[in-house]
């Protein structure tokens, strides 16, 4: 009913009641409202119910200061962010506010959130060269990267902000874009959106290892055809070709200036790969080379004969690691060159201090050739956990109660936390990859899912790749250690010779000379 | 136990243990600074209705050990007697937060803020206009602008 439609005289009654509302002070408002309450029948409070609702909305944003508002925002996702930013002017503002963005790319980049379990890519072309030999690729602390730790300044909180901080300077962009590029680039890997390309009979024979730097737009390979060829990573333009090895080159890696090579003619070759000059050749090998890894000091080389040699580059000095029985597949140096871990035919991993070149531990478990064993990079958390100690050795549990609580106990407050313990995982011809724990030397996590051996791997902290003997490639979840997609991306039955990784990029090489570049950052 | 009055802003007087009344930050130093006094603490920006409020959670928190650790409030999961508890209208809701932030209580101020992001998550634009009757000032043009800047984080 409308106020006009009421004669004259009701209208004015009403009116002056309205009135008297109007101008009464507000205690005696109060009076007044709880006197028509009382009188008021159901269907009436529940008219007020419907209308004063709506009517307690406020937009809060008006009412508080700022830091509460993004207070607020700081509680919420990108996407809800995003929605928020459509609201009005006054929201839009506020939701895109660049220290709300700031903390959800600290949050997400190069890492998993602990709230939502998403990780973005670092997406630092410039600066990050990746690099494999005939099994797995590697982040480099060195060589390339080198420039990157030159830049950072010293002393910084987290080694994120520095490198992100300088980003955002070069690129002058706010963190909303920062985080948006790196978001679509996550939901190529998660839904499998990707370009890719194959360059059929790259080499005459099988590759075996294979290197590329972003950065520079080049990709490297290595063969049984005893050849090395640099390609363009756009388009696969051969861009040249490097002889000199006499047999099988085996594992190859890269740095801003050089190319390190080793061959099944047992020697170590060093060429610039701009002009394709072999720099020089180093001796010493009683085997086929199989695999090497160097940083700035060192190199490690592991040989088909078992024996694993560390060459100083500063002072020429080459030492000799024995204690494999079969041919080494596989050598990383970590924790700043203290450490070796090496992997071997005879099944079994072992840990070396380089100062004493004594082995400290032996990682066991695979039952069969050990490929590649890579370890964890620095920031690597994870939530594989130590398994509880079982039920026979309750007496230990008792024992070491006093000091520490049991797995058991902590079980549900550790799943909900990740570890930041140094692991590592290695792949096998078991059919297996393994997580081991390296402070304790134990398996934490058997990953299951390939038909066949695997002869490759590389890993970052969101994401990891592996590659079979049947010609199938797996991109497995980091933190859950679930297979997000199994491709199919080389020939039935062809091995993956070698894989390398990237924030944006697959490359992986097989046995019969093709190369594969799956691009996610399109 | 001793004993603290505090006056609300409408000049209601509550008398509060003092370990509840100290889970104020702002109270806590006033107290500091005065000693003991016989006299009533004004609280000229808290209502009665308000304070009573607050009153309620700091004393059922009374016994809570003081975080400073920003991780461990970083999580959006709310407990459920806080959820109960912040079960008001939003009037209520947003001067409970001021009254929290003006007497700075973080935890409480945490807890707020947390549930006015909840109340938004996952809503898309319209549905957060209509929760907090807010007008779209924005022009048909911008609009479909900044639906297409903002498009990239749909379909997660």
């Amino acid at each position: 009913m409308a106020l006009d439609v009421i004669p004259n005289e009701e209208q004015q009654a009403i009116q002056q009641a309205w009135n008297i509302f109007n101008s009464a002070s507000s205690p005696q408002r109060l009076l007044i409202l709880r006197g028509l309450l009382s009188t008021c029948c159901t269907s009436q409070l529940s008219y007020l119910w419907d209308n004063v609702q709506s009517l307690l909305r406020t937009d809060f944003t008006l009412m508080f200061p700022t830091e509460i508002t993004l207070r607020i925002f700081t509680h919420l996702d990108a996407q809800t962010l995003c929605a928020a930013a459509q609201v009005n002017k006054r929201w839009q503002l506020l939701a895109n506010d660049d220290s709300i963005w700031h903390r959800m790319c600290e949050q997400h980049i190069d890492k998993k959130c602990a709230k939502c379990g998403w990780g973005l890519p670092l997406l630092q072309k410039r600066k990050i060269i990746r690099v494999s030999n005939n099994k797995r690729p590697v982040e480099m602390e060195d060589g390339c990267e080198a420039s990157l730790v030159v830049t950072k300044k010293p002393k910084t909180t987290a080694a994120l902000t520095t490198p992100l901080k300088e980003q955002q300077q070069l690129n002058k962009k706010p963190w909303k874009s920062v985080y948006s590029e790196r978001l679509v680039v996550e939901r190529h890997w998660r839904k499998h959106q990707v370009k890719a390309f194959t360059v059929k009979g790259a080499h005459s024979e099988g590759i075996l290892a294979v290197a590329f730097c972003e950065a520079q737009g080049i990709l490297i390979t290595g063969s049984r055809d005893k050849t090395i060829k640099v390609w363009s990573l756009a388009d696969g333009r051969l861009i040249r070709s490097m002889k000199g090895h006499t047999r099988a080159v085996h594992t190859l890696q890269m740095d801003d200036t050089k190319l390190v090579s080793g061959s099944m003619d047992h020697t170590i070759r060093i060429f610039n790969y701009h002009t394709g000059q072999c720099i020089r050749t180093l001796e010493g090998h009683t085997g086929g080379v199989v695999h090497l890894h160097f940083d700035s000091r060192l190199l490690a080389s592991g040989s088909s004969d078992g024996m694993v040699k560390i060459w100083n580059f500063t002072n020429g000095e080459c030492s000799t690691l024995s204690g494999h029985t079969q041919a080494v597949n596989h050598v990383r140096l970590y924790q700043q060159s203290t450490r070796l871990l090496s992997s071997s035919d005879d099944g079994r991993m072992m840990i070396w201090d380089l100062e004493s070149r004594q082995c400290l531990k032996v990682l066991e478990g695979h039952q069969s050739s050990v490929q590649a064993a890579i370890p964890s990079m620095p920031g690597f958390l994870h939530r594989f956990y130590q398994p509880p100690t079982p039920a026979a050795n309750k007496d230990d549990i008792e024992e070491q109660g006093s000091n520490k609580p049991t797995a058991a106990a902590d079980d549900q407050s550790l799943e909900q936390h990740r570890s930041g313990v140094p692991v590592a995982i290695s792949c096998s011809l078991d059919n297996t990859l393994k997580v081991w724990s390296l402070e304790t030397a134990t398996c934490l996590k058997t990953l299951f899912g390939h038909n066949q051996g695997i002869q490759s791997l590389a890993y970052d902290k969101l994401r990891m790749i592996s590659g079979s003997k049947d010609g199938e490639l797996k991109i497995w979840d980091i933190e859950s250690g679930n297979v997000m997609h199994t491709i199919r991306a080389h020939d039935n039955g062809v091995p993956v010779n070698a894989v390398a990784l990237s924030d944006t990029k697959i490359i992986s090489v097989s046995d019969t000379g093709d190369i594969r570049v799956a691009d996610f950052g399109v | 136990m001793s004993n603290v009055r505090l006056l609300s802003s409408d000049n209601e007087e509550f008398v509060v243990q003092k370990e509840v009344a100290e889970r104020s930050v702002l109270i806590k130093n006033m107290l500091e600074d005065v000693g003991e006094t016989d006299s009533a603490i004004p609280l000229p920006n808290v209502t009665a209705k308000v304070l009573k409020k607050v009153i309620e959670w700091c004393d059922h928190h009374s016994s809570d050990p003081v975080t400073t650790d920003e991780t461990e409030r970083r999580t959006t999961d709310i407990d459920e007697w806080d959820q109960k508890f912040m079960e008001v209208d939003q009037e209520t809701l947003f001067d409970i937060i001021l009254a929290a932030n003006y007497l700075d209580i973080k935890p409480l101020l945490d807890v707020g803020c947390k549930t006015v992001a909840n109340m938004i998550k996952g809503k898309t634009a319209e549905e957060i206009r209509k929760i907090f009757n807010i007008v779209n000032d924005f022009t048909p043009e911008e609009e479909a602008q900044i639906r297409k800047e903002n498009e990239w984080a749909e379909d997660r």
